[in-house]
């Protein structure tokens, strides 16, 4: 949360990592003027009369997480009064220098055979329909400009301009670092496995975007919709960036990154009641660290042998 | 390294990564002018008309928005009232933990470490300490 205090001109970020919700801005119309923020063309401000942001025509309704803004206060100054804006992070000029950003999406990254690529302010492409921010998703490039990796609505694509697939590589996931095939990628990824049920779509690859205490944050590489973060102590998984606060789904992890999570008891989380899964370096492949499937994996290991012993024949 | 490859960005200054925040000297990165009034080169390497073409904005703890860009270099870095040369001086470097919003017309790619672009909806991160 953040205590506006009396004066006219205001910056700051949604969203902490103890928590982030929307925030209405009709709702705070009696003391902000107008809003500001970037559009994602990247050549313009969205402006948003807070009076008129419950219209159905509105740029802006909200402070929404993981956004910048700037603001103005409404009315004479005389009439200026303190007020807070929920999970709202204040960014005038000030002696604020711990606080930093824990990025959602990777910084740059890596990618065998393809190059380095950077975060952007956006790429304005010939076809990309003027959408600087595509699919209102980082774009990244690299530095001589020769390749793009950018988000088609369902995956990533390395190609040379931004909305066009010619000689084009997918990854078939929501964030931009995750391998593109056999091309490994630069990140650290982790690798989650043993989910049941409900609980299934956290299982997969977990590739790094950020950091947060001092460790690697990874997110679900396929969805985007999990995050494996350490809170200090423990590592946690949980669907809620990038926090256990709230409504959030979540099982504790132990000290060490590669582990298991175990919520059997259905004490140690929340929504992964009876569910415990392992975590492992995201390079090996994961048989190799199953102890308790073994039985399986050699039955398995035996299945696939009778089928090349059948082919052959 | 953020790219600045649009004229109007958004955004936050410090990440959390494996290297600690530094805040970064515009004047030194992007050029400024000695006393006899000759332009100097910053770290950037983009030249006096490249660099007029920036203007970096943020607001002052009072509330007012305040740019940085060369024009404000040549006017007040050096001027012979000390108070003046304070105009500039209030605002010459990228400070961790801080908000700015870049005006930039170049055709070039600005490349600035650490800071954080942001889009109307799109979730770029959270703040921690």
């Amino acid at each position: 949360m953040a205590n506006i205090n009396k004066i006219n001109g205001i910056s700051g970020f949604q969203g902490t990592d103890v928590s982030c919700e929307n925030v209405s801005l009709y709702g705070l119309r009696n003391y902000i003027d107008k809003v500001f923020a970037t559009s994602t063309s990247g050549s313009s401000y969205s402006v948003q009369p807070a009076s008129s942001s419950n219209s159905p025509f509105a740029t802006i309704k909200n402070f929404e997480c993981g956004n910048g803004y700037i603001f103005f206060r409404s009315g004479a100054q005389s009439s200026w009064s303190v007020f807070n804006i929920p999970h709202f992070e204040q960014g005038n000029l000030e002696n604020n220098s711990n606080k930093l950003v824990t990025t959602l999406f990777p910084e740059h990254f890596t990618i065998e055979g393809k190059g380095e690529f950077h975060l952007t302010s956006g790429v304005n492409d010939p076809g990309s329909g003027s959408k600087a921010w595509y699919q209102t998703m980082p774009v990244y490039k690299t530095l001589d400009s020769s390749l793009k990796c950018w988000f088609n609505g369902s995956s990533y694509v390395i190609s040379s301009r931004v909305g066009n697939t010619s000689s084009s590589v997918l990854n078939n996931s929501f964030i931009p670092n995750a391998p593109y095939g056999d091309a490994k990628t630069s990140s650290a990824t982790v690798e989650i496995s043993g989910f049941t049920g409900g609980s299934v779509n956290a299982n997969g690859l977990y590739a790094e975007v950020g950091y947060v205490n001092g460790k690697i944050l990874y997110r679900h590489a396929k969805t985007g919709d999990f995050y494996y973060f350490f809170n200090g102590q423990t590592w946690v998984l949980t669907d809620t960036p990038i926090t256990v606060n709230g409504s959030a789904c979540y099982v504790n992890g132990g000290s060490d990154v590669n582990g298991k999570l175990d919520n059997s008891s259905g004490s140690n989380g929340n929504c992964f009641d009876g569910q415990t899964a392992n975590v492992s370096d995201g390079s090996m492949d994961p048989r190799s660290l199953a102890t308790e499937d073994e039985d399986s994996l050699m039955s398995t290991e035996d299945k696939l042998k009778v089928l090349i012993t059948e082919d052959n024949m | 390294m953020a790219l600045i490859t649009t004229s109007k960005s958004l955004g936050w200054y410090g990440v959390h990564g494996s290297d600690d925040c530094e805040p970064m000297s515009l004047h030194e990165h992007f050029g400024t002018y000695n006393s006899s009034g000759s332009f100097q080169i910053g770290k950037s390497g983009l030249s006096e008309t490249e660099a007029k073409l920036i203007s970096i904005w943020t607001m002052l703890p009072t509330g007012s928005a305040w740019p940085w860009n060369l024009n404000m270099e040549q006017k007040y870095r050096n001027h012979p009232i000390s108070s003046l040369r304070e105009l500039v001086k209030q605002h010459d470097e990228m400070k961790c933990g801080q908000m700015y919003w870049i005006t930039w017309t170049g055709n070039k790619d600005l490349n600035i470490p650490g800071f954080v672009p942001t889009a109307l909806g799109v979730d770029m991160g959270r703040i921690s300490d």
